[in-house]
């Protein structure tokens, strides 16, 4: 006599089973053991009702939430590795929501999809708008919240982005090539090229812009919660240290061989650009307080 | 007292769940549309974004009541208290006058299978789904609904029929049913029993909801797939139920192959017809004698 227990044990096994139940002897004996069958359906084939059902389910919602990486596979590459996800990454969760998000790391790491590194990314672009689509909200920024504040004081202050924003580096425009797939335009598989991207709620679509080196590097830091000040002169440093020797436009202010005038130094640069950034991302819906309290975040 | 009437459980009308097709036509009519609307609990657990933007605004306007697919009532795993309280914050939101999900199980070590499966109907499984449901109740202090699933498959360590271990779980439990009447029909086909015994042995008093929904004969067996009009078969188990039960909340169902909002629309009005139809005619002796005796 089979308990509770032993029954949904067989069971959650038969159903995860990729091939049908049949093709499996030991298996059928054990369903056959559980199911009692009718005079239309063998026990086996009652059970392999439900794991038809388990497969469709299951790889429907990956194909929803990786379209592009099943365009730059095909139909039945994209299966497969459906199916090898599902053996390997089984949900653990209550939602169906959440069933691709260790498809990134899967992809990165498992043969023979790791050894091309454009789908694991891919597949980070495709899981940064599931986050940004429900991520948690935020009230609007509140102009006011600023008005009258001395210039002494934000240095210290930390800029609250948008919880749900997602930044991302990436080394091909992937971004790009997820719209074109989505959008059926059948992209090329782009050239290597390293870009910086902001996926975010708009204020009834996702939005997903390219911003440059400087803009990605302030942006990160303030997503640390780094006060203002610091936060510039971080970002410098990581401009400056990113940046070619002799480069033009980085270059350090002691740095005059090339024969022109004083540059700007990396954080003069920044700090050139706050204003502008501040006003963008302030309209563009990211920075949505601004705090001046001395604590930390 | 009844279970109804112990919870003050209210008739709602007749409504449909609530589908991304049809968000902009409900959420931006001026005039009521619907009676009430039905929610998946689980599409909106999340941390926020527009799925809750858009419940925030239903429910300005409608009664809406949660249905959950994820309790996994009848697996042997622990229940899942993360997912409890998140289910509790969302009724917090909703104030519904009742909740419910599956008499199912769904979750085995390890995974969640994300599908509604049924049990064998054993002295075992009803003491293991009595004392979950009373912990459960305990939690979300709410009325709480267990609803009939559609199966395809039989144990063979059941002992009784499905609507004898439906209605003990309901009695020792004491809690609400949401009786399916697509789902008894499909159960019925499948594994050929009469849908009218079932129907007439459900615990009329403690029905608090009823749904409706299209199926698809797939030759062999019959699939609960949501994707059409309800069939007259079902329409037939439906009048029994009204006859049977009362004046209970009704909802339409389809998920699949979503129709626009005007044809969804017409076959709620065509329960709501029927339902009015039946209430408003005497009671059949034999069906309330059934009923109070149930």
């Amino acid at each position: 006599m089979a308990t509770l227990a032993e029954m949904q044990a067989v069971l959650a096994v038969a159903l995860r089973r990729v091939s049908p139940i049949a093709d499996d002897p030991e298996l059928s004996v054990h369903a056959e053991r559980i199911a009692s069958g009718n005079d239309r359906l063998s026990p086996v084939e009652q059970v392999d009702i439900y794991r038809e059902q388990f497969w469709l389910r299951h790889v429907d919602v990956l194909r929803d939430d990786f379209a592009s990486i099943e365009y730059a596979l095909g139909d039945d590459a994209f299966e497969r590795l459906a199916h090898a996800y599902l053996e390997a990454c089984p949900s653990a969760s209550f939602t169906l929501r959440d069933l691709g998000e260790d498809m990134a790391r899967f992809l990165a790491t498992r043969a023979p999809w790791s050894t091309e590194p454009f789908l694991a990314e891919l597949a980070k672009v495709e899981w940064a708008f599931v986050d940004a689509f429900d991520g948690q909200n935020a009230p609007p920024f509140d102009p006011a919240s600023i008005a009258g504040r001395s210039e002494d004081e934000w240095p210290g202050a930390r800029i609250v982005l948008h919880p749900a924003l997602q930044r991302l580096t990436l080394e091909w425009p992937t971004h790009d090539y997820r719209i074109g797939a989505r959008k059926g335009e059948e992209p090329a598989r782009p050239e290597r090229r390293a870009c910086h991207v902001v996926v975010y709620r708009g204020a009834e679509l996702l939005h997903c812009l390219e911003i440059d080196a400087d803009a990605a590097a302030m942006l990160d830091e303030l997503a640390r919660g780094t006060p203002l000040g610091e936060a510039c002169e971080r970002a410098a440093a990581k401009i400056g240290a990113a940046a070619p020797a002799g480069s033009a436009d980085r270059a350090a202010s002691s740095d005059e061989t090339s024969g022109g005038g004083e540059r700007e130094t990396p954080l003069e640069v920044l700090q050139g650009k706050l204003a502008g950034w501040f006003s963008e991302w302030t309209s563009l819906g990211w920075i949505r307080s601004v705090r001046f309290d001395p604590e930390g975040p | 007292m009844s279970f109804r009437d112990r919870h003050a459980i209210p008739d709602l009308g007749v409504g449909v769940g609530f589908r991304i097709p049809h968000y902009p036509r409900v959420l931006e009519s001026s005039e009521p549309l619907m009676d009430w609307f039905e929610v998946i609990s689980e599409n909106f657990l999340v941390a926020g974004g527009r799925p809750l933007d858009n419940l925030a605004r239903l429910a300005d306007k409608y009664r809406v009541v949660p249905h959950g697919v994820s309790l996994a009532i009848g697996s042997v795993e622990p229940l899942d208290a993360a997912y409890l309280a998140k289910l509790k914050d969302l009724f917090a939101r909703l104030d519904p006058p009742w909740v419910s999900d599956h008499l199912c199980w769904a979750r085995a070590p390890g995974v969640h299978i994300h599908d509604l499966l049924p049990l064998p109907y054993t002295r075992e499984a009803i003491e293991h789904v009595v004392e979950r449901v009373k912990r459960v109740q305990g939690t979300l202090e709410r009325p709480f609904a267990l609803e009939n699933v559609s199966s395809y498959m039989t144990y063979r360590e059941s002992t009784m029929s499905e609507w004898d271990f439906l209605a003990e779980v309901a009695e020792r439990a004491d809690c609400g049913l949401l009786l399916d009447c697509n789902n008894v029909y499909v159960s019925s086909r499948n594994h050929g029993f009469d849908p009218v015994t079932y129907i007439d042995a459900v615990p009329a008093d403690r029905v608090v909801q009823m749904h409706l929904a299209g199926h698809t004969d797939k030759g062999k067996y019959v699939l609960d797939t949501h994707s059409d009009h309800v069939k007259d078969e079902v329409w037939d188990l439906y009048r029994r139920a009204v006859a049977r039960c009362g004046a209970v909340s009704t909802l339409v169902e389809w998920d699949d192959d979503i129709p626009e909002w005007d044809v969804l629309s017409a076959e709620a009005a065509k329960a709501r017809t029927m339902r009015a139809e039946l209430l408003a005619a005497p009671r059949r002796p034999s069906l309330v004698a059934t009923a109070e005796a149930g």
